[in-house]
């Protein structure tokens, strides 16, 4: 190719960048900041939809109160309630002051158990004895006054709290390590075929104001369930009961601590025997949650159970088997002497203690009840008060009772019990005459029902020192019979962990 | 060489300079304006109070007012804390999110308020054994109230707030907001219901994963790879926002309780609502 020609070529080459230079010019531009810009960045974020919660929206959550109209209550004179105080139980009295307003409506008098007079006392005229979240064992002689009391058809009502507990200090880790009310309660309720589980129960689906406040709108049919269509308890353990009655009972939102699951449990159970009404949870008596749905009603109907117990007093409830004055009756041919004033002084200090005068009185007024004094002979002032008992003293040796069958008179004493509307009446009757001071001062310091077999109104008593007593045709030293029988319900459960429908 | 070729060759390289080389340091020049992405990072590893809120919402402001920070990565390492400080950092979360991805990494724990803050980002990413949730409110009330001659008041709940039911019916409204947060920035990844959320458990990451309570399982760097991926950036830079905002030491506000020995125990000092996991003590059973 000549010189000319491609120095032709050359400027045609500069025509044409000449021609594309602009293009040139920005492609060489903007391809450094194109390549940058790639490096960095590979797109455009894609922005999702951002949703804010509309907090203005959310308000607190306010309890349905309600102030039922105060019902008419039946007025009981002369019941007392017994609230336990002495297993330093998790409660003071002013906080259930509520519900003792609502016994002492009722006519019921109320005591607190500190511990003096002994449960065993109290349990002699109380009609009801009340239970709140014990953090101290009851010892078995307790638990079984207890069981007798309700045998004799005296009313129980146990409150557990899940809130209540006590706690003891691991100095070894520094953790405070919590003792639940339930290990000192179920000892108790478990000889009436109740249990009361290590829990709590919760509802995270509707609550009033927190998951552990629970609606209860499900109710098996009760006087203490009567008229209620919903409670609300403010943390509760729940129940379970073999053969007795499951009271109050959540629904399937409503599940144990333990599980997380559950459908139907009770927090509030009733005994087979209808005497022992036990609940998980006492912060539905106490203001302001005693206000709450229907827990007023509540209340009420819980004051009504425990006064609408059908307890008697019976001969083992001495000296509380008095309602009125007492006038004393020798009969056959007792004589008051020197050997007796002692004795029936002492008689009187007992029943005085209680409330109860004693007048000395061959021919008893009437409004008195009576402390009939004789021997084991028939004589015609006397038969008339045995006839109840059917007592046999025909034979000069033996005696023999219905329930007792035959017995030897030896050293025996009866004691022997009627109770009526108009008139209660105690009769002591020895072997021997001078047996009686010994059974009547015997009876008045408290020592003699330990040594007597009771059964009903009917008691046998041994009131000579070193001799025996025989019955029917055996004869032994001890008496052959079990400790005063009262019902015992099946107390053995095979899981603690709490079953649909208690 | 004559003066003609001389021209014409000078004429080549002035056309070249003017036009190619110009144009190209002209390009790349601006080229070099364009910043480098910075994937922002937020540290969150004590409780939630007054101060460490104050330092997160610098950053999060931070992290919105600069252009060249694309995504920010919240690493969380927290038990939770107050309420209000809780509310307010995740509101100016909620706030960067509308213009900018933000992923939660979950140390060893997100625990109740700081779940809640991870509630409000696009993407949670947690350890296999970090723990997860803890969703709910915890209360400490005060005494019930009383009258007292040394310390006089105008009214009956001037010296104690509200009385003490109260304190519980409003723990139930803070649960609800709770629970809104969690519901809404989760949405229909979120496999279990309020039933399973709201027990306040707390889940190891694997399990929050299976119920959706994160997105993934991961390291922290995973979690900056995946801010990176929703902001669409790449060769980007790593900047620790808090050296950006903040030059001094955070101090103590006081909000968990300390012992006379100087030991901070893990429940907080005054009475009130918290969104707040307070460890139980080891009991012996």
């Amino acid at each position: 190719m000549s010189l000319r020609s491609r120095w032709k070529n050359k400027e045609t080459g500069m025509e044409t960048i000449k021609r594309f230079r602009y293009w040139i010019a920005l492609i060489l531009l903007v391809l450094p900041i194109l390549l940058r810009g790639v490096w960095y960045y590979r797109g455009l974020p894609s922005q999702s939809k951002v949703l804010e919660p509309n907090y203005a929206s959310n308000t607190v959550p306010q309890p349905p109160i309600s102030t039922p109209a105060p019902e008419p209550v039946q007025t009981t004179s002369g019941k007392i309630v017994v609230l336990d105080n002495s297993h330093s139980n998790q409660y003071t009295p002013s906080e259930v002051e509520d519900f003792i307003s609502q016994l002492t409506r009722r006519g019921a008098q109320v005591e607190i158990d500190s511990g003096d007079p002994s449960l065993e006392t109290r349990l002699k005229y109380a009609s009801a004895y009340i239970l709140f979240s014990p953090s101290t064992l009851f010892g078995t002689d307790e638990i079984n006054q207890l069981k007798a009391f309700v045998g004799r058809g005296g009313r129980l009502i146990v409150f557990a709290d899940p809130t209540r507990f006590t706690t003891t200090f691991d100095s070894s880790t520094g953790a405070s390590v919590p003792q639940p009310d339930v290990d000192d309660i179920n000892p108790v309720v478990m000889p009436f075929g109740i249990m009361v589980n290590k829990d709590y129960l919760y509802d995270l689906d509707k609550n009033e104001g927190n998951f552990r406040n629970v609606y209860f709108s499900q109710f098996n049919k009760n006087s203490v369930t009567s008229g209620l269509s919903q409670v609300v308890f403010y943390g509760t353990h729940s129940l379970t009961t073999q053969g007795g009655t499951p009271l109050i009972l959540g629904d399937a939102h409503t599940l144990s601590s333990n599980t997380d699951s559950g459908n139907n449990l009770a927090s509030a159970v009733l005994s087979a025997d209808g005497n022992v009404l036990a609940f998980g949870d006492f912060s539905f008596l106490i203001p302001p949650y005693n206000t709450v749905a229907d827990n007023s009603l509540l209340v009420n109907r819980i004051a009504d159970f425990a006064l609408s117990g059908s307890r008697t007093p019976t001969v083992a409830d001495f000296p509380y088997v008095f309602d009125r004055p007492v006038s004393v009756v020798p009969t056959g041919k007792l004589q008051l002497g020197s050997d007796l004033l002692n004795p029936i002084a002492s008689m009187q200090k007992a029943l005085q203690a209680t409330g109860i005068n004693m007048e000395m009185n061959p021919k008893p007024a009437a409004n008195t009840d009576l402390l009939v004094l004789g021997s084991l002979t028939p004589s015609d002032d006397l038969t008339p008060y045995l006839e109840p008992f059917n007592l046999g003293m025909d034979d000069p040796s033996t005696i023999t009772l219905p329930d007792f069958g035959t017995i030897n008179r030896t050293g025996v004493g009866l004691l022997l019990y009627q109770r009526t509307p108009s008139r209660n009446i105690l009769i002591l009757l020895t072997d021997s005459s001078s047996d009686l001071p010994t059974m009547i001062s015997s009876l008045a310091e408290g020592n003699l029902l330990s040594s007597c077999v009771l059964e009903g109104d009917v008691g046998v008593c041994s009131v000579s020192s070193g001799e025996s007593s025989s019955f029917g045709s055996s004869s032994s030293s001890n008496f052959p019979f079990p400790e005063l029988s009262s019902p015992t319900p099946n107390s053995s459960f095979s899981t603690a962990t709490p079953t649909p429908g208690g | 060489m004559n003066h003609g070729t001389w021209n014409i060759r000078w004429e080549q390289v002035r056309t070249i300079l003017i036009w190619i080389a110009l144009p190209l340091l002209v390009g790349i020049g601006i080229s070099a304006t364009i910043p480098r992405p910075v994937i922002g990072e937020i540290y969150l590893d004590t409780e939630i109070d007054s101060e460490s809120a104050r330092y997160l919402i610098s950053q999060i402001d931070y992290a919105r007012a600069h252009a060249n920070v694309r995504s920010v990565v919240l690493t969380l390492d927290s038990p939770g804390g107050t309420v209000a400080d809780t509310e307010s950092v995740y509101q100016e979360l909620v706030a960067l999110r509308k213009i900018k991805p933000v992923v939660a990494s979950v140390g060893s724990m997100a625990a109740s308020g700081a779940y809640y803050l991870a509630s409000g980002t696009d993407y949670i990413i947690a350890n296999p054994t970090s723990d997860v949730g803890n969703i709910g409110v915890i209360g400490y009330l005060p005494d019930s109230p009383a009258i007292f001659e040394s310390t006089i008041s105008t009214g009956p709940y001037k010296l104690w707030g509200e009385p003490r039911d109260t304190y519980l019916r409003e723990m139930e409204m803070i649960k609800q907001g709770f629970y809104q947060a969690v519901q809404l920035g989760r949405g229909s990844r979120l496999k279990v219901g309020p039933d399973v959320i709201l027990t306040g458990r707390i889940w190891p990451g694997s399990e929050a994963l299976r119920i959706g309570l994160i997105d993934a399982l991961g390291s922290p760097s995973d979690a900056v790879e995946k801010a990176a991926q929703l902001a669409k950036v790449g060769n980007y830079q790593v900047s620790d926002l808090s050296m950006d905002v903040f030059t001094q030491t955070l101090n103590s506000t006081g909000l968990l309780y300390q012992t006379k020995d100087g030991i901070t125990m893990n429940f907080p000092t005054a009475p009130g609502l918290y969104l707040l996991y307070v460890p139980p003590f080891p009991v012996e059973k």
